[in-house]
């Protein structure tokens, strides 16, 4: 069953089209990934989908209901969670809140009279999400002061704290050496079971090792569609995203 | 080096429970304060920086118009003790109301804007009132405000009381402090106070998680409304008038500055920095009327070298004692 | 562009009206005064960027509001101190003290004066930004200050530069608007609020926006002033307010340069 439809999505900026007529479907319970080089609208396609912008054009269907155009926070309620390509965490709260601050949101938020450190259910889950990332020593700690790595696990952390079905993933591992790229590939592997994942990745390893569909964005629109192998044999692919040259 | 230990522990223990700390405080306040009338109007100014401290320092909004509500409060007991000679519970809590009311309006309107135009909303919401204020004169007396309110006795079952003395006005005042500051720790301790810092400190994230961070932004404006117009409703009571000024801009700046140099986002910040701002002007203006080249000054060094305030920087070393 | 606008301005041209009534106290001749004044007030504001706000880059956006509240409120008490509070008249020059004829209606010719020069000082600065190197530079520091810090280029001097610009304009429209509205010394805040509106309702960082919004908000005040004359100061508020209930960005302003 498809899970995630978008059908002709167009997001301008002035007069650049950023995003170009993407048709783009996810089954259910699946990882797919969108590459494409810098630029290709794969990061301004995400944000569509998750309702920081509005599409220009074109409709997204999630589980058979029209989200185009919902706001932001009824997306998140729908089981959609983005995780940032650019660290974007709660600094100056300790790992622990910010993983159940993200807990909470599926529960309340205009609750002025109970104690917020005594909701035990939340408490659990989050240290449950804590432990799953591998944050668990370090959920006293204030997020600015973890490593770049813990903070880009805290990210995924915070995603998957709001329950979610679709997980956007957006460059996970930007930034991060090889030793951590295989830490959070594994984590990666290890979170998207039961769930449907998009990734976007640059790092072609990643990519490989862990997709199951791969689309192709180049300047704005989807250029190719296939299994890993596919695309590694598909010409057109080499030519815009590999710049011709052979590997 | 005994000596250090305890003071040690103290602070820690000071910082743990700060409601306990504070109301324990307030209680024998006015025995250190030079006289009581200085102590009063530090309660009150307090409560002031508290209402505006829910919005800017654990909401992260900068409001440059606060005097919009504590005016309101001021004016709303004014006008329904001089006009309608209504009794004192009465006149408190209409002045909370008209002031939550007005929160509720003008907190749509500036919450359209973010940053620095929401500051600067509020100030032009803030002198539209203003203005307002000084144009009608049949309702708010204009340029030269409401004189001689009247002064009802406090209506308390069984008997009434006259709660016009200075310590009287001051327990009178506490009791007020005190129930503002229990109700602000349960807010801030619950689920909702925990959206409130989780905006300030990132309110894009906030909404990604999927909270209405719109509405959640326009309840803490209305609740600061509602903190400051308590504030200002006490004050009129206690001056038994009502002044333009108290809608001008420099309330504004005022209870940005004592904010500021108490510490903001803190809990004792307010009230430290209410006492540091109206101390300094006491003593100061005994010289010179111009005490606010001083007060500006310190609040511009203030920002410069630490925006953190009093009670931030204390807080800050307490806690490095705490994990060393 | 300016997303440092901050109370300083007010406070710059409250400085730049005095300064040009000391300039007129000891040189007595308005057309020097007008050059001299606005590179005093930009000197102290490059002063006060070098000095202080340089230190609050890239810390909370809220601090160099804040320090330039408490500088401008340093400013307004020294001005008290040496002039005290009452409104100081400020006579316009006497080469342009007789009224225009502009053949359906007379217009006071200082009035007239005033236009034309901000309407060049508005042609000087969109040719700056625009057309020179610096503009371009400025126009991209705004965006993204990191990426031309990369280009190697030295962006503090251009900041610098900017901030004694803006501040410099501020003193040149204090002492330009002296004959007209007075001098006292809280007009700088006045003047903030206004401004401020006039910005809100046009649309941030529309030059076009600004200038119909302040005619149409001048036009609102007049008829006001004529049917209902304690409204005349309330009145732009509340057109501030329907703006931003049916158009948030403002009459012309962009609605993705929102935030």
């Amino acid at each position: 069953m498809e899970i995630l439809r978008t059908e002709n999505l167009t997001k301008n900026f002035g007069g650049l089209t950023a995003v170009n007529r993407v048709n783009f479907v996810l089954e259910e319970g699946r990882l797919q990934s969108i590459i494409g080089p810098n630029g290709a609208g794969k990061s301004t396609f995400f944000k569509m989908i998750s309702g920081e912008h509005v599409p220009s054009s074109g409709k997204i269907w999630f589980r058979g209901e029209d989200i185009t155009g919902l706001p932001q926070h009824e997306i998140s309620h729908r089981g959609i969670a983005t995780s940032y390509q650019i660290t974007n965490i709660f600094p100056k709260l300790t790992t622990f809140e910010n993983v159940r601050i993200a807990v909470q949101s599926r529960k309340t938020t205009f609750n002025f009279w109970t104690r917020a450190d005594q909701h035990d259910d939340l408490n659990g889950k989050a240290i449950r999400i804590l432990e799953t990332v591998g944050l668990l020593e370090k959920k006293d700690i204030l997020a600015c002061n973890l490593s770049h790595g813990d903070q880009r696990h805290l990210e995924i952390a915070i995603a998957l704290a709001t329950d979610p079905v679709l997980l956007l993933l957006d460059e996970p591992t930007a930034g991060l050496n090889p030793a951590e790229t295989v830490e959070t590939m594994e984590l990666i592997k290890k979170i998207s079971k039961g769930l449907s994942v998009i990734l976007v990745e640059h790092k072609m390893k990643v990519i490989m090792n862990i997709s199951e569909t791969i689309t192709v964005l180049h300047d704005g629109q989807v250029i190719a569609v296939g299994s890993p192998e596919e695309i590694q044999e598909n010409e057109t692919v080499r030519k815009v995203y590999l710049g011709g040259k052979k590997e | 080096m005994e000596k250090r230990s305890i003071i040690k522990k103290g602070l820690i223990w000071a910082s743990n429970h700060p409601l306990w700390m504070i109301i324990l405080f307030f209680l024998i306040f006015p025995f250190i304060m030079p006289y009581k009338a200085l102590a009063t109007l530090i309660l009150i100014n307090g409560l002031f920086s508290l209402g505006f401290n829910i919005l800017y320092g654990y909401t992260g909004l900068l409001s440059f118009g606060h005097a919009a509500y504590f005016g309101l409060g001021a004016y709303g007991v004014g006008i329904l003790l001089v006009r309608y000679q209504v009794s004192v519970w009465t006149a408190l809590l209409s002045s909370i109301i008209i002031s939550g009311l007005g929160a509720l309006v003008i907190g749509f309107f500036c919450l359209r804007r973010r940053g620095i135009y929401f500051a600067l909303l509020n100030l032009a919401f803030a002198q539209m009132l203003y203005f307002i204020g000084f144009q009608w004169v049949s309702l708010t007396g204009g340029e030269v405000g409401l004189r001689n309110i009247p002064t009802p006795p406090l209506q308390l079952p069984g008997f009434s009381i006259d709660i016009y003395t200075p310590l009287r006005f001051y327990y009178f005042t506490f009791i007020f402090v005190t129930i503002a500051l229990i109700v602000l720790k349960r807010i801030l301790d619950s689920p909702f106070g925990r959206v409130l810092e989780a905006i300030r400190e990132n309110e894009s994230r906030a909404r990604a998680i999927g909270y209405h961070t719109n509405h959640v932004k326009w309840l803490s404006y209305i609740m600061s409304g509602v903190f400051s117009g308590l504030a200002g409703g006490l004050y009129t009571l206690y001056m038994h008038f009502v002044g333009i000024e108290y809608l001008y801009w420099t309330t504004s700046g005022m209870v940005v500055m004592m904010t500021l140099l108490g510490g903001a986002g803190t809990f004792f910040g307010p009230f430290i920095g209410a006492g540091v701002y109206l101390y300094l002007e006491d003593i100061i203006s005994i010289y010179t009327k111009h005490w606010m080249i001083f007060v500006g000054s310190i609040f511009f060094l203030c920002v410069l070298m630490f925006p953190e305030g009093i009670w931030g920087r204390v807080k800050s070393r307490i806690d490095r004692l705490k994990t060393s | 562009m300016l997303t440092v606008v901050n109370f300083a301005h007010g406070a710059f041209y409250m400085w730049g009206a005095y300064a040009g009534l000391l300039a007129m106290e000891y040189i007595g001749n308005f057309w020097v005064a007008l050059v001299i004044v606005p590179i005093v007030v930009g000197g102290v504001g490059m002063l006060l960027e070098r000095f202080a706000v340089r230190r609050l880059y890239g810390l909370n956006p809220d601090y160099p509001l804040l320090l330039t509240f408490g500088f401008s409120l340093v400013m307004i008490e020294i001005v008290r101190i040496i002039w005290g509070t009452a409104d100081h008249p400020f006579s316009s020059p006497p080469a342009l003290q007789q009224p225009v004829n502009l053949g359906l209606f007379f217009f006071p010719s200082y009035w007239l004066f005033v236009i034309v020069v901000t309407m060049v000082v508005l042609v000087l600065l969109w040719i700056l930004l625009k057309k020179t190197d610096i503009g371009l530079i400025i126009r991209a520091g705004t965006r993204d200050s990191l990426m031309v810090k990369v280009c190697g280029i030295d962006i503090s001097k251009i900041w610098l530069l900017v901030f004694g610009m803006g501040t410099g304009i501020a003193g040149l429209a204090g002492i330009l608007a002296a004959p007209m509205r007075g001098v006292y010394p809280e007009m700088g805040i006045t003047m903030i609020v206004e401004c401020f509106v006039v910005v809100v309702v046009g649309g941030m960082g529309s030059l076009v926006g600004a200038i119909y919004s302040g005619i149409i908000l001048g036009i609102v005040v007049s008829f006001t002033t004529l049917i209902y004359p304690p409204m005349a100061n309330i009145v732009i508020f509340l057109v501030m307010a329907v703006i931003l209930l049916i158009r948030p960005s403002g009459l012309f302003g962009e609605k993705g340069l929102l935030e």
